[in-house]
């Protein structure tokens, strides 16, 4: 699978073994070249013009939509775009009415992006709690999500344990008082296509960058019921059907939040990356990435003083070293080309559930071989003998 | 010497081990408090002034291998100076990260660390401890 070949980053950087796809990933040339082609040849804005050039641009970017709904198994009129998986949920946090006495349910495992937008609109937000494995506590979740639970919003897969989420379990939970579900798909989304029908969930955001697309777009999902009770989070032109010096019509989901200039562009890349991965063979690609995971953490395990953090679901590999500050370990690693992150990956409460104040997280993608998880595991013995 | 060599070498390994100024003062004069939220190091910083004079100071460093040099270095320049010299070592730092031709002989050990823009704020967390302190 010399999948690899399509990634121009790798030929331009030889040598460099990126594993840090968690925090953003590389970009195949061919949603390159569309980005490229369409600022070159067919630059317009979208719904607002008659000429060609506008017309070429609304039908690129309608097409990105569907690109995004065939990803998600889901309506084009469902998809939303926002500039990423952060976007989303901020959007969904200004939009949702809340009630005095509405609790939001997330988790200790939640990214900032989907504890802080919360806190802002001034929630009360409900905490779940994790395992001693890393993974979310369902065992009492009759006595976390109750009536008085307006969203469930949760990590489908987290940025620091890999844990997925038992979508169906919290989906029972939620359906049992009425309350939708988000999920952040964030780590999942990189990771294949997903089907929102049959996850059953009511919302759903994940980001291009992290799914070999550009940055500055990514998708929020809404079932179409739920998406039609919202009011927009953000005003402008697009979103509104008729305005007078006195009031103004909302325009029907997705345009109803939609303000503004989209990210046209980015939208375009975004929809060929997506179709891109649509084409792959991802039952072979989970196996390809799950064996490396697995090589990766038995490497790992077998070394004095690491401690891995979570069970690695999705390829995502967080660790800790007795006495070795993940900054000076990633410092030491990216001189030999390795590419890994340190720190508390914006999920400071998850850290601090795990018993750790900042880790080292390796992220891998369907481009990682054999040889970078090799690597990486030699990187580290040789980080130890420089930092002694 | 460049790359990790350059940055971890045995000057700043030592200056981080040496822990210069480790600890609390009970009574201190003055603290600081600085912390790195993209990362979670920190640093508390107790100053005892006496007589226009910077007589002791102890700081609880949290942080990487050069968050801590950096501090170990700090410690060793500022005991005994004046709140103004002290402030002149916080500026001696960031200058140097700026690619100052001239550095004090204690910070030359960090030189390597002009490089590495990410790793900045590691080596200044100490003395913006510091002068939060004064």
């Amino acid at each position: 699978m010399n999948i690899r070949r399509h990634f121009p980053a790798f030929a331009a950087q030889p040598g460099l073994r990126f594993l840090d796809n968690a925090a953003t990933a590389q970009v195949p040339e061919i949603v390159l070249d569309a980005m490229r082609r369409h600022d070159a040849q067919g630059r317009g804005n979208v719904a607002r013009g008659q000429h060609r050039l506008a017309e070429r641009a609304d039908r690129a970017y309608d097409e990105a939509r569907h690109a995004a709904a065939r990803f998600l198994s889901a309506a084009p009129a469902e998809i939303v775009f926002t500039s990423g998986t952060t976007a989303a949920i901020n959007l969904l946090a200004r939009a949702l009415p809340l009630a005095e006495g509405d609790e939001i349910v997330a988790s200790v495992s939640e990214h900032h992006a989907n504890l802080v937008p919360w806190r802002m609109r001034g929630a009360r937000l409900r905490l779940l709690p994790i395992t001693g494995e890393g993974r979310l506590d369902l065992s009492r979740l009759d006595e976390w999500i109750t009536p008085r639970c307006r969203l469930v919003a949760l990590t489908h897969a987290s940025n620091v344990t890999g844990a997925l989420t038992d979508v169906a379990t919290v989906v029972e939970a939620a359906r049992a008082v009425g309350a939708p579900v988000l999920l952040d798909g964030a780590q999942a989304a990189p990771h294949g296509p997903r089907d929102v029908s049959a996850l059953g969930v009511d919302f759903y955001a994940f980001s291009g960058h992290k799914c070999f697309g550009p940055t500055g777009i990514g998708v929020l999902w809404g079932r179409a019921e739920q998406m039609e009770r919202l009011p927009p989070a953000w005003g402008g032109g697009g979103m509104v059907r008729r305005v007078t010096t006195d009031a103004a019509d909302w325009a029907p989901p997705p345009r109803r939040f939609e303000a503004g200039t989209p990210p046209i562009t980015q939208a375009i890349g975004l929809g060929v990356a997506l179709d891109w991965m649509g084409t792959l063979d991802w039952p072979a690609i989970t196996r390809h990435e799950a064996a490396l995971t697995a090589r990766l953490r038995d490497g790992l395990g077998a070394m004095k003083g690491v401690r891995l953090l979570g069970p690695s679901d999705v390829p995502i590999v967080s660790f800790t070293i007795r006495g070795i500050h993940p900054h000076d370990l990633c410092q030491v690693l990216d001189g030999l080309g390795l590419a890994l992150r340190g720190g508390h990956f914006c999920a400071q409460p998850l850290l601090a559930a795990l018993g750790a104040e900042t880790a080292t997280r390796a992220s891998l993608a369907l481009y990682n071989d054999q040889d970078d998880v090799e690597a990486l595991l030699a990187g580290i013995a040789e980080a130890r003998r420089v930092l002694a | 010497m460049t790359g990790p060599a350059a940055l971890y070498d045995q000057a700043i390994k030592a200056l981080a081990r040496a822990g210069t100024g480790a600890g609390r003062l009970e009574h201190p004069t003055a603290r600081g408090f600085a912390d790195n939220p993209f990362c979670g190091d920190r640093i508390d910083l107790d100053l005892e002034i006496t007589g226009g004079r910077i007589t002791a100071l102890a700081h609880r460093t949290r942080g990487c291998l050069l968050c801590e040099a950096a501090a170990s270095a700090m410690a060793g320049m500022v005991v005994g100076a004046t709140p103004t010299e002290a402030l002149a070592a916080a500026e001696a730092m960031t200058a140097l990260l700026r690619g100052a031709a001239e550095t004090p002989a204690a910070l030359a050990p960090f030189t390597p660390v002009a490089a590495h823009r990410n790793r900045h704020d590691c080596v200044l967390l100490p003395f913006q401890a510091l002068r939060a302190a004064l």
